[in-house]
């Protein structure tokens, strides 16, 4: 007896060490050491007398960029919300003919490189735009932009749980008298609120530390702290400055992810939850068609115009429309790059596979670490793990580059790059399991403890299927992000093995039309396979009941 | 035999249970009952080892098993809600406790055939959880705590949630499936109808403490308290309060507390009597007659109607009476 319960514990004790272990070696290696190495080297290097910080401080032009920075992540993020939580809705709740591919649509502006979507949008808003008004270098260019890239985060995020909450806890609300809108503020609201929560957190740190489309959209005029860092790293060469700004933006961040992180454990409360499939209904009635073609029209119009200027724009040529930049990329001849533009694609492909599988290990050991465990070690644990997402990719891949020589030479291992790409997927695949993860009853896991299965079964029998939805969004996603990751990738790509952004970047930098055009039909390609893994995950994806 | 001793658990300032201790005898079904919140689910928790005491301990056939995991105990747990998985069909439910103790696949199979057909669910082994009434989900629940042949099995409240035909067929099926595979059962209720009619062996509590204990035949007949005679059903209680009042009327002879049968309490229409009538009800084919005498509210088994405010005289017979030691 005695044996048997020793073993038990020192079997259980090792899981979680294993739990925590994983992610905390991960990311002390892979994120911490290179941040901390960028920061020394940044404070430490400099040649003023002063501290960089102090005339970070107090410079009134650094403060205006930094006060920019806030105001408009807070209205992007209102935006974002305001247009995708209805959109969720609709996502989640109805079933209708090309639900799937919607679904699966809405992604692909989410994880399409920064440059694409900062060209598209300086020809969709630029003076020759279908629009005839000239919006580039103002603020709405930038907030049109963020909505544009984010739709698909309150999508996600908002619909996974949205299509699990038991639609007639809004039933009874409906039977004792409310409205549809008194339902959904009273019942339906502080339901989803977990994941409301993670989609602004989302929402917020991405806006926040915008980079491509701010530099792109904003001209020299707008600056967010990540441009700024940029400049100062790159044009002024003023590395202390540059590294004083990313550590204001480092605990700028923290603090608010800690707020977010308390607040979320308070918010965040035990419910049934529903397989997807019983809680979509079919449209029915006047109500229901507006709300569906309302949405529907949204997403249209809001998500397909800068991608449908994209698709023109790869197959227009001076003399009218070729597909001529879509041959031309088996051709190795073009400039910029050492291989054809075709083999990108390979190669961006198979650091995907590796990243996403990185990224769902490390991230779901992560996300039970903070579901399961109370107190300090979570809330601390969650916020840290939400640091890479509020640290630039560049900054990041300058980490790599500066730090991981030493003890191990990775600079050059084809581990690299997914490994920057795990680290920034990780965030994501952490903030779309907790709230599922939380959600899963106790009252499961007793039942399950009762008919004799130990922790680590109950885990694999209860959590895992209940989980595993959600789980496979996060894949999907850490896939997709990995594919169009631009800003940490462009430090550390190897010359002779480009990934799919990065050769669009190399060909973008290039002058005339034929690169030009061979970039819009690289970013096409892109698109059309970011969308297309977003399908077959959603066919793969867990509908019906059963055996998971 | 299973021992609980001296368990003491408290939620902040709320004590859960107060050294409560309980014996439970294998082979036959004991019922723990009590209102709502006395801490009887708390105390399947501590057996089932979901929930550590601050002190006292659980032990099994002499030794202790506090340390040991509930997933090694091997007591079945039968939920309130039932706590059913809905990713899993009815039959990976009910199979669900084999497989964690490596059962190969086809003996699973037979298994789970085997008891849904017990509880009368054959053929639902591909149902989904979802599509269940309440009365089949509280089936699928019981065929999944019975399958792994659970050295003790717990139910906690199991029927609560079901109307009330429904409650009774299924208590006379548990009591044949209990009987039937001579189970060791500890069944959590309030409700005194289904205490009587499955218990063995009943224990009472309030506030976290045991109050009572004994066969139901014993705990009827020595209810001992006021409460646990109001708890299991007798009908006119009279509190120590009580007992003075009717003493000074002349209606009893001392002021003790005691229960009185309705069959006990004769009423006769007397102009100039002690006590009224305040209603009388046709009740499964007898009228039961409510008298108030000194304040004191008498409920009486009588053969005709009687008009509300009719004086009476009141007689009590003493072989309808059962005298109780203290009010509480």
């Amino acid at each position: 007896m005695i044996r048997r319960l020793l073993r038990s514990s020192v079997a259980q004790r090792a899981g979680a060490a294993a739990l925590i272990g994983v992610p905390t070696t991960f990311l002390g290696y892979f994120f911490i050491y290179p941040l901390v190495t960028v920061l020394a080297t940044g404070l430490v290097g400099g040649d003023q007398s002063t501290n960089p910080i102090v005339d970070v401080l107090g410079s009134p032009s650094l403060r205006g960029v930094a006060w920019f920075t806030l105001w408009q992540a807070v209205a992007s993020t209102a935006l974002t919300l305001i247009l995708g939580i209805p959109g969720a809705y609709v996502l989640a709740r109805y079933e209708f003919w090309g639900r799937r591919f919607i679904r699966a649509a809405v992604t692909v502006p989410f994880v399409l490189p920064t440059v694409v979507v900062g060209t598209a949008f300086l020809v969709l808003l630029g003076p020759d735009g279908p629009l005839g008004i000239d919006l580039r270098r103002t603020v709405w260019a930038i907030l049109i932009a963020h909505v544009f890239y984010n739709y698909a985060v309150v999508v996600r995020v908002v619909g996974a749980f949205w299509e699990q909450v038991d639609p007639r806890l809004t039933e009874a609300a409906r039977v004792l008298g409310a409205t549809r809108w008194r339902a959904f503020v009273h019942v339906t609201l502080p339901l989803i609120r977990p994941s409301v929560l993670a989609a602004a957190s989302i929402v917020f740190l991405f806006t926040f530390t915008s980079f491509g489309v701010v530099l792109i959209l904003g001209g020299f005029g707008l600056a967010t702290l990540e441009v700024e860092i940029y400049t100062q790293a790159t044009a002024l060469l003023d590395l202390p400055a540059a590294a004083a700004l990313s550590l204001l933006q480092l605990v700028g961040i923290g603090g608010l992810l800690l707020a977010y992180s308390r607040f979320q454990q308070r918010a965040t409360g035990e419910m049934r939850m529903r397989a997807a499939g019983d809680t979509r209904r079919r449209i029915r009635g006047r109500a229901d068609r507006w709300i569906v073609i309302g949405n529907l029209l949204v997403m249209a119009v809001a998500l397909g115009s800068p991608l449908l200027v994209l698709l023109i724009r790869s197959v227009r040529a001076a003399d009218g429309f070729t597909l001529g930049a879509y041959t031309g990329l088996a051709d190795g001849d073009v400039g910029a790059l050492a291989v054809s533009p075709l083999a990108a694609v390979g190669t961006s492909l198979r650091y995907a596979a590796v990243a996403s599988v990185i990224a769902v290990i490390v991230g779901l050991a992560a996300a039970a670490v903070v579901a399961y465990r109370r107190g300090r070690t979570a809330r601390v644990f969650d916020a840290v793990l939400m640091l890479p997402l509020g640290t630039s990719a560049v900054t990041i891949g300058f980490g790599f580059l500066l730090a991981l020589d030493e003890p191990i030479d990775l600079r050059t291992s084809i581990w690299l790059i997914p490994l920057a790409h795990a680290l920034v997927a990780i965030p994501f695949v952490v903030r779309s399991s907790v709230p599922v993860m939380r959600s899963v009853r106790t009252r499961l896991r007793e039942a399950a403890a009762t008919l004799g299965a130990d922790p680590l079964q109950t885990w694999r029998e209860v959590d895992l299927p209940l989980v595993g939805r959600a789980a496979l969004v996060a894949t999907g996603f850490a896939f997709a992000i990995s594919l169009g990751e631009f800003g940490a990738t462009s430090f550390i790509a190897r010359p002779g093995a480009p990934t799919l952004p990065v050769a669009i970047f190399r060909l973008l930098g290039q002058p005339g039309s034929e690169t030009f055009g061979r970039a819009m039909a690289l970013s096409v390609i892109l698109m059309v396979l970011t969308g297309g893994v977003m399908l077959v995950l959603d066919r793969f994806r867990f509908e019906g009941r059963g055996e998971f | 035999m299973l021992a609980v001793t001296d368990v003491r658990v408290s939620f902040g300032d709320l004590v859960a249970l107060r050294d409560v201790a309980l014996s439970v005898p294998l082979g036959s079904t004991t019922v723990v009952m009590g209102p709502s919140g006395c801490g009887k689910s708390t105390l399947l928790r501590v057996i089932a080892g979901l929930q550590q005491p601050e002190r006292g301990h659980v032990d099994w056939m002499g030794e202790p098993i506090d340390g040991v995991p509930p997933h090694e105990r091997g007591f079945g747990l039968m939920f309130q809600d039932y706590a059913l998985f809905p990713h899993r069909s009815v039959g990976a439910n009910v199979g669900f406790g084999l497989r964690m103790a490596k059962w190969d696949e086809a003996a699973i199979r037979a298994r789970v055939s085997e008891m849904l057909e017990l509880v009368g669910l054959a053929g639902y082994t591909t149902r989904s959880i979802g599509n269940l009434s309440g009365g089949e989900q509280q089936r699928v629940a019981l065929a999944r705590a019975l399958a792994p042949s659970p050295r003790v099995l717990m139910l906690d409240e199991p029927i609560g949630a079901l109307d009330r035909d429904l409650r009774s067929a299924l208590m006379r099926e548990m009591r044949s499936i209990f009987r039937g595979l001579e189970l060791s059962v500890i069944y959590v209720t309030h409700d005194q109808h289904e205490a009587f009619g499955l218990a063995d062996h009943i224990a009472v509590m309030r506030s976290g403490e045991i109050l009572r204990t004994g066969s139901p035949e014993h705990l009827w007949n020595h209810p001992g308290s006021a409460f646990v005679a109001r708890f299991i059903g007798h009908e006119n209680v009279i509190d120590r309060k009580a007992a003075h009042q009717l003493a000074a009327a002349g209606v009893i002879d001392a002021p003790n507390p005691m229960t009185i049968t309705p069959e006990a309490v004769a009423v006769s229409p007397a102009p100039t009597g002690p006590g009224h009538v305040v209603e009388s009800r046709f009740v499964t084919g007898r009228y039961r007659t409510t008298v108030r005498v000194a304040g004191v509210d008498l409920l009486a088994a009588a053969s005709s109607a009687m008009p509300t405010g009719t004086r009476v005289g009141v007689t009590i017979s003493p072989e309808g009476v059962t005298h109780l030691e203290r009010d509480t």
